[in-house]
């Protein structure tokens, strides 16, 4: 058990991490062909996956619509959807006219329609965090008022300074507090990938 | 052999590695670590002690992202959750976008059941494989809040753009929320929206915080040894730069 739950997977991490580390550092031929058999084990594995995936969203739904068939709508037309695009991908292919009418009208429509929601919720947000309730919430009130000013071209009838001063908030306060995010981040990716390399990070292989 | 312009990339990956792994074994071999309370991880109990009282679920997601370093910290942050959500008999609903996550997302819980003495309690229909769909999966988990009524809403791993959609749903259904990410871009709206940030590489404290894990209290010590080295050549190259001398920076370059 503890072979097949932990000895192999730390091994086959172990491998597998070593050659991606060589291959972005060194031009060795075998070893850059193994990284990319092994980026392209990745999809493989990862198409298992979704197959795991896709039986969880039908267990899900369909014991919703067993439980509640009347208060199911939503979990009824999404296995209708499910089914209907799966059953034409298989039988039909993925450049037939009938799956690239879903992809290019249900697909990529709705998609867009959520991600404009965020225009909204930009403003609620906003609305809620330029409330001057102590001095830093000012402080970023003030700041996020001249940034604004500063990126419409009204902005600048109103405080001539406003896109000059935008510019030094975007790039210099702006990008150093980014970059120190990124950095630390970086090195706390380094740290957690080196446990996974050498099998120091349990909870991966799921064990404890 | 050596890859142009990565030389001097390779070195620093060699120290780095090298100090985490040197501080991860002076941390095994008992050398007491201390660390600072983080608000985010502080404030779990609480966040699951409210969905207790309310018998209402509990929400988690590790984000949009795959198997990457920010999703592992989330999942070390969701085994401390189930356990906790298994203890106290709250309903732990996690939402997944990628399907490689799911299946190690479905482990994680599971085991975290199992530490608790409740394997029977784990619901898989509550471990929700969502889409690899950007939107979809936003729009699912909005759904997931919305339609479960959830008293506490706890969003640790990799984000992008769909993180200010997920927070404000959640702040709509009125639950308490611990957001923490990577993503320099995300962090302001999980600021804004949520009511404890974990900031950036604050996650990867996870283990170190919850079960005082030595070998993530050694890891924790050897990424700020780290980033000491880091500042200190960030202000050198500073000083370098303003004075006209490249050396530091030609020598990055390499």
């Amino acid at each position: 058990m503890h072979l097949a739950k932990r000895t192999i997977p730390v091994a086959i991490a172990f491998v597998c991490g070593i050659i991606q580390v060589v291959d972005y550092f060194f031009k060795i031929e075998s070893v850059n062909t193994w990284a990319q058999e092994i980026r392209s084990w990745v999809s493989i594995v990862a198409i298992f996956a979704l197959g795991l995936g896709a039986v969880n969203v039908l267990r899900v739904h369909l014991k919703k619509v067993r439980q509640a068939p009347s208060e199911s709508l939503n979990s009824i037309l999404l296995l209708i959807t499910f089914l209907v695009t799966i059953s034409i991908g298989l039988t039909a292919g993925q450049s037939s006219k009938p799956y690239k009418f879903i992809f290019d009208y249900i697909i990529v429509p709705t998609g867009s329609a959520i991600f404009s929601l965020l225009a909204f919720y930009i403003g609620t947000a906003a609305y809620r965090a330029f409330r001057a309730k102590n001095a830093e919430a000012a402080i970023l009130l003030v700041t996020g008022c001249i940034v604004m000013l500063g990126k419409v071209p009204l902005g600048e009838k109103i405080i001539p300074f406003a896109p000059k001063w935008t510019t030094w908030i975007m790039e210099v306060l702006n990008v150093g507090g980014q970059r120190g995010v990124m950095i630390a981040g970086a090195i706390g990716f380094v740290a957690v990938s080196l446990r996974i390399i050498i099998g120091l990070e349990r909870r991966t292989y799921g064990v404890d | 052999m050596f890859v142009a312009k990565r030389i001097f990339d390779l070195f620093a990956l060699l120290v780095s590695c090298g100090l985490i792994g040197w501080s991860i074994s002076l941390a095994v071999r008992g050398k007491k670590i201390d660390i600072r309370p983080i608000a985010g991880f502080e404030a779990m109990d609480e966040a699951i002690g409210r969905a207790a009282e309310m018998g209402k679920p509990l929400h988690f997601t590790p984000g949009f992202g795959g198997l990457v370093a920010a999703t592992f910290a989330g999942l070390e942050a969701l085994g401390y959750i189930a356990k906790k959500a298994a203890e106290y008999d709250v309903r732990l609903i996690v939402t997944v976008s990628q399907p490689e996550t799911y299946a190690v997302t479905e482990q994680v819980e599971r085991q975290a059941y199992l530490e608790a003495g409740k394997p029977e309690s784990f619901r898989p229909e509550d471990c929700r494989f969502i889409s690899p769909d950007q939107w979809a999966y936003a729009s699912g988990v909005v759904g997931v809040l919305n339609r479960e009524k959830v008293a506490s809403n706890i969003m640790i791993g990799q984000f992008a753009a769909e993180a200010l959609i997920l927070a404000e749903a959640g702040n709509t259904v009125g639950a308490v929320q611990i957001a923490g990410t990577t993503n320099a871009y995300q962090i302001p709206f999980f600021v804004v929206a949520c009511d404890y940030v974990i900031l950036g590489d604050e996650m990867f404290a996870a283990g170190a915080h919850f079960a005082k894990n030595q070998v993530h209290l050694g890891s924790l010590r050897g990424e700020d040894l780290v980033k000491v080295i880091c500042i200190g050549l960030i202000v050198v190259g500073a000083i370098l730069t303003t004075f006209g001398n490249k050396t530091l920076s030609d020598l990055m370059a390499k």
